[in-house]
């Protein structure tokens, strides 16, 4: 054997001896795909807010948007301690009894109040709580270049008749008007964007029973009329762009405006830019509600890791976790009454209209299985690439896509 | 030694294997075509709902699209790939100097993983940055190349990309076939004054027939599990325009959570896989 092996082996026993050592202790093990730079930032606000508590953080980070390692460990029985998933995810796993409650945690955080009641009802089932909410991302922002817009004399669009007459002035002058990341999920924020401020009444309706009635109004032919409309001002690299391709386009001039959640601040930092500065944000044209998704970790049954679960969840949603956690994220506190004036311009614009309730729209992914968010942004693709389709055609696709799925 | 013994270290050798084939693929197979019956969504369960995942799969858009880009997608990409390594095969069969160098360079592209070529392919095919905005810059500014940002097109812009990097397996395969080839055929057709080009086209495809069907079958395999080059090309899009089968199997089982429509879908395509590769070998056996 030789001694690059046996020294691997010796630390891996050691290793394993560690753990059985630590098993009693305060140890979680914790999955999440967050492997980027500013994702494991953020990861690492909190470890080590929770191993300033005495706590022992072991990093289980597989890369691709997707929860199929974490599900198929839990499944067979060899759970770690806690998992980034989304509430939606959440049911079939507490329907065979797989997770363990945070009732204590949460009781004692006043979770309750301090969550928006949406999050507060994504994560409790039966009476009881079994995910932390760690983060808010608002998915409405209109990201515009300031220059473009001092330069032609525009000032931000108070409606969507105003946001087309300064669209065709950016056209003239020859800079393109609207930067489109053209895959599918891109897309399918702009709608809901479009769809949250002209009629966030449709928007909570999609949600519920009688989505046929949402479907079929006069506010989502509207809103499909709208996002048709816009069709018109992209370029025409947009088929397949990276999101991010898309800000630096924003942000270098090139085109004047886009719609992404809030993370499109991290480019827009990258590029050595301030909000309200170099760049703006704004929750309109029209009506400011706020549609918040956000990730969440869930708590698989694992006795050896419960003392470690508990005071993980605690210190998750504690104001000295949330604020650098988010500040590396590039997202908002999922705690609405969290002090945000360190984080900058754009958050601290939402977090001020999202203390009035009304404003607080659900994301989907609190909402909906993925399998029916996916058929959506299916139907929101489709209608965006072909231009000829008029705003019936996506009332049928997306009649087509709710029943196709559950 | 006794024949039996002789024959032992064969068995302790292949009993891995076999039980391997046997417990992961076997077993793999069955479970798939067992939950495709089943209700499952995140987690497998056992409420058996009959064909409910295969009439759901057949009524989707998605699946529809899938199907028709894969068939067109192989079609193309199969005969593309057979005529052109053909081609090639035949130019290189000439006794052309540096023969050795052309080989190496034809086949290169095929040592390139999917995902490098679809890079490098959708970097040429980005109206604003590839070829097209090369030729424009050049002062041909009506000049339009933009296959992949359309939905009519992007198809066609896969199957380009996949021509490019599999010709020149083809062209190997086809190639020893030639080499195959006695001289005496040549010297027949040379009597009875046929010219090279007719012998080409109408002789040597009858006589290098295994060949072909070797080239096609790899091909076709190729072609219905494709998957990475979509991904990195288009992800399906413009719209759902360039889904295929694979990436359908693929996005449920791991974006939209749904086991029961994927393994029903993943069970559709091991069946389609059957045939292909089935089929060719068969009709080369009746052909004998």
């Amino acid at each position: 054997m030789s001694m690059m092996k046996k020294a691997a082996l010796g630390g891996l026993a050691g290793l394993m001896l560690s753990t059985a050592a630590m098993a009693q202790d305060l140890s979680v093990e914790v999955y999440t795909n967050w492997v980027s730079g500013g994702e494991s930032a953020a990861l690492n606000a909190i470890a080590q807010a929770f191993e300033a508590k005495g706590g022992k953080w072991i990093d289980f980070a597989v890369p691709g948007d997707t929860v199929a390692p974490a599900i198929s460990r839990i499944v067979a029985g060899d759970p770690m301690g806690a998992a980034k998933m989304q509430s939606t995810d959440l049911d079939e796993l507490y329907k065979a009894g797989l997770l363990a409650d945070i009732d204590q945690v949460a009781t004692d955080g006043k979770w309750q109040e301090r969550l928006p009641d949406f999050m507060w009802n994504a994560i409790t089932r039966d009476g009881h709580v079994y995910g932390a909410p760690i983060n808010s991302q608002s998915e409405v922002w209109l990201w515009y270049n300031k220059a473009v817009f001092e330069k032609l004399g525009l000032a931000e669009p108070q409606s969507y008749d105003e946001l087309f007459a300064s669209l065709d002035k950016i056209k003239e002058a020859g800079v393109i008007p609207f930067a489109v990341g053209g895959q599918d999920w891109q897309l399918n924020i702009l709608f809901l964007k479009i769809l949250a401020g002209v009629a966030p009444d449709v928007y909570l309706g999609l949600q519920g029973a009688d989505y046929e009635a949402a479907i079929n109004s006069d506010g989502f032919k509207q809103v499909a009329e709208i996002f048709g409309r816009l069709r018109g001002y992209d370029d025409e690299g947009s088929p397949g762009r990276q999101w991010n391709v898309a800000v630096n386009m924003v942000a270098t001039g090139q085109a004047a405006m886009m719609v992404m959640g809030d993370w499109a601040k991290g480019e827009f930092t990258a590029a050595g830019q301030t909000a309200g500065k170099e760049y703006g944000c704004m929750l309109g044209p029209q009506g400011d509600s706020i549609i918040l998704t956000g990730d969440m970790f869930i708590f698989p049954k694992i006795e050896t890791q419960r003392p470690g679960q508990l005071l993980l969840a605690a210190t998750m949603l504690e104001p000295a976790t949330q604020v650098p956690f988010n500040i590396a994220k590039g997202s908002m506190p999922s705690t609405l009454d969290t002090d945000v004036t360190q984080m900058d311009a754009c958050t601290q614009k939402a977090m001020a209209v999202l203390q009035d309730p009304a404003k607080r729209l659900p994301g989907l992914s609190y909402v909906m299985t993925p399998d029916r968010r996916a058929a959506i942004s299916d139907a929101v693709a489709k209608y965006w690439s072909d231009e000829a389709a008029g705003p019936d055609a996506l009332v049928a696709a997306m009649q087509e896509a709710f029943s196709s799925t559950n | 030694m006794t024949p039996r013994l002789r024959k032992l270290p064969a068995v302790i050798a292949m009993t891995p294997t076999i039980f391997f084939v046997v417990v992961v693929i076997g077993f793999g197979l069955l479970w798939t075509l067992w939950t495709s019956f089943t209700s499952s969504k995140l987690l497998p369960n056992n409420d058996f709902v009959g064909l409910a995942q295969y009439a759901r799969l057949f009524a989707s858009d998605n699946w529809q699209v899938a199907c028709v880009n894969v068939a067109l997608f192989g079609v193309l990409f199969i005969g593309g790939c057979l005529a052109l390594g053909y081609a090639l095969a035949v130019a290189l069969d000439q006794g052309i100097r540096f023969e050795d160098a052309f080989r190496t360079i034809f086949l290169m592209s095929a040592s390139l993983s999917f995902v490098v070529t679809g890079i490098v392919w959708q970097w040429l095919f980005d109206p604003t940055f590839g070829i097209q905005a090369a030729v424009r810059d050049w002062g041909w500014t009506s000049f339009r190349f933009d296959w992949l940002t359309r939905e009519e097109t992007a198809i066609f812009a896969l199957v380009g990309a996949g021509i490019w990097q599999a010709t020149g397996m083809g062209m190997v395969i086809m190639l020893a076939g030639l080499r195959g080839i006695d001289q005496d055929i040549w010297n027949a057709t040379r009597i009875d004054g046929i010219p090279a080009w007719r012998v080409y086209i109408h002789v040597i495809p009858a006589m290098i027939r295994p060949m072909i069907a070797t080239a096609a079958v790899l091909l076709s395999l190729t072609a219905i599990k494709i998957y990475d080059l979509v991904v990195v090309m288009t992800g399906g899009g413009p719209g759902i325009s360039t889904e295929v089968p694979a990436k359908y199997v693929m996005d449920m089982l791991f974006q939209r959570n749904n086991l029961g429509q994927a393994t029903a879908a993943a069970t559709i395509m091991l069946l389609a896989i059957c045939l292909l590769v089935g089929l060719p070998w068969a009709l080369l056996r009746r052909a004998k």
